[in-house]
């Protein structure tokens, strides 16, 4: 097995040898007997590279889960109870305040129609209300 | 006052009774809205969750918001697991990891963060210089990969997932997964020796 073909198993399956195909594995180690060169210095980089990528990530603290958990038990729940603790009068107070709506609108939408109002017109002559002719100088036409 | 799901499952499960349940045992308790089987999963899974976000979006504020998202999403949706497909594990983290490269694709397509965060900013009082100098190196061209292949090296090497799984949790054949690992492997190596840090 020369270096570079070493390498490339390096590359393939790790730095670990055990986890190297049965034949493959003998021939690398036993060129790595051989001692310090080329085969043995990249070995010796690859062992490095494996050993941080095997550093365990510091472990993650009790807040993260306390916020998980809180965040998983609490939020929808705490949705829930308000929810029901204020879905009754909630509804009642909604009910109310399209019936109150609805009476405001239809009132003021009447007022300034004038349809609300209960204005009736009488033809009235003159002659009908006591005291009041047409005489000379008061003429009712003037005013209508 | 208790949540409706609280008082209705509290007395339901204790969690000394969960510790020996299977995943999929407490998935299925959460499909009935019990909460402690929900929080034993993440006891289980929150962490893992988080670092195979990380390893793809490189700012810890953002892998925990996904991280989440995704319980969110469980324990609103526990229909969405199916024990019968896949193990709760493996569904778990390829649900993030996808969410993890939308989050890429979507936010900032084109990402390079300058602000990236990998593990814990402060360096034990072990680790000497050389040592972090080589992380900082490797952290920092990990960063320029591809998002396809930081997932990838996600799922093989923080949720340690089989190379099958993996590649079916990114919509590939297994093959195109194995070539995404050989890549992105080979990228990281040729940089750490190229920085002169495989010595240290």
């Amino acid at each position: 097995m020369t270096p570079e073909e070493f390498t490339g198993l390096l590359d393939r399956y790790g730095a670990d040898l055990a986890r190297w195909p049965e034949a493959e594995r003998a021939a690398g180690q036993a060129l790595l007997n051989k001692g310090p060169g080329e085969a043995w210095k990249q070995y010796r980089a690859a062992q490095l590279v494996e050993q941080l990528l095997r550093e365990p990530v510091p472990a993650a603290d009790h807040q993260l889960m306390d916020r998980i958990l809180a965040a998983a038990h609490y939020q929808p729940e705490m949705q829930v109870e308000i929810g029901a603790m204020f879905s009754a009068w909630q509804r009642g107070l909604t009910a109310t305040t399209i019936c109150l709506s609805l009476v405001a609108g239809l009132f003021t939408g009447w007022s300034s129609t004038g349809y609300g109002s209960t204005t009736t017109y009488i033809e009235v002559e003159a002659g009908d209300i006591p005291g009041l002719t047409s005489s000379p100088g008061y003429n009712m036409g003037d005013y209508q | 006052m208790l949540p409706l799901r609280m008082e209705k499952h509290h007395s339901t499960s204790s969690a000394s009774a969960m510790a020996g349940s299977s995943d999929e045992e407490l998935a299925l308790l959460v499909a009935d809205s019990d909460q402690q089987a929900f929080a034993q999963l993440m006891h289980r899974h929150l962490d893992r969750t988080v670092a195979v976000a990380q390893r793809v979006l490189f700012r810890r504020s953002e892998a925990e918001d996904v991280a989440q998202d995704v319980f969110l999403k469980f324990w609103r949706q526990p229909e969405s697991f199916n024990p019968e497909k896949a193990k709760f594990g493996t569904w778990i983290y390829r649900v993030t990891i996808n969410r993890a490269l939308d989050v890429v694709r979507k936010v900032r397509p084109d990402q390079l963060p300058e602000d990236f965060d990998m593990t814990d900013p402060t360096p034990s009082a072990l680790e000497d210089i050389a040592k972090a100098e080589r992380r900082k190196a490797l952290v920092a061209t990990m960063a320029k990969l591809p998002e396809r292949q930081r997932a990838a090296l996600s799922l093989s090497y923080q949720a340690e997932m089989p190379d099958i799984e993996a590649a079916a949790s990114l919509g590939i054949t297994v093959k195109a997964y194995e070539s995404l690992l050989v890549r992105a492997r080979k990228t990281l190596r040729e940089k750490l020796l190229a920085g002169g840090h495989h010595d240290a």
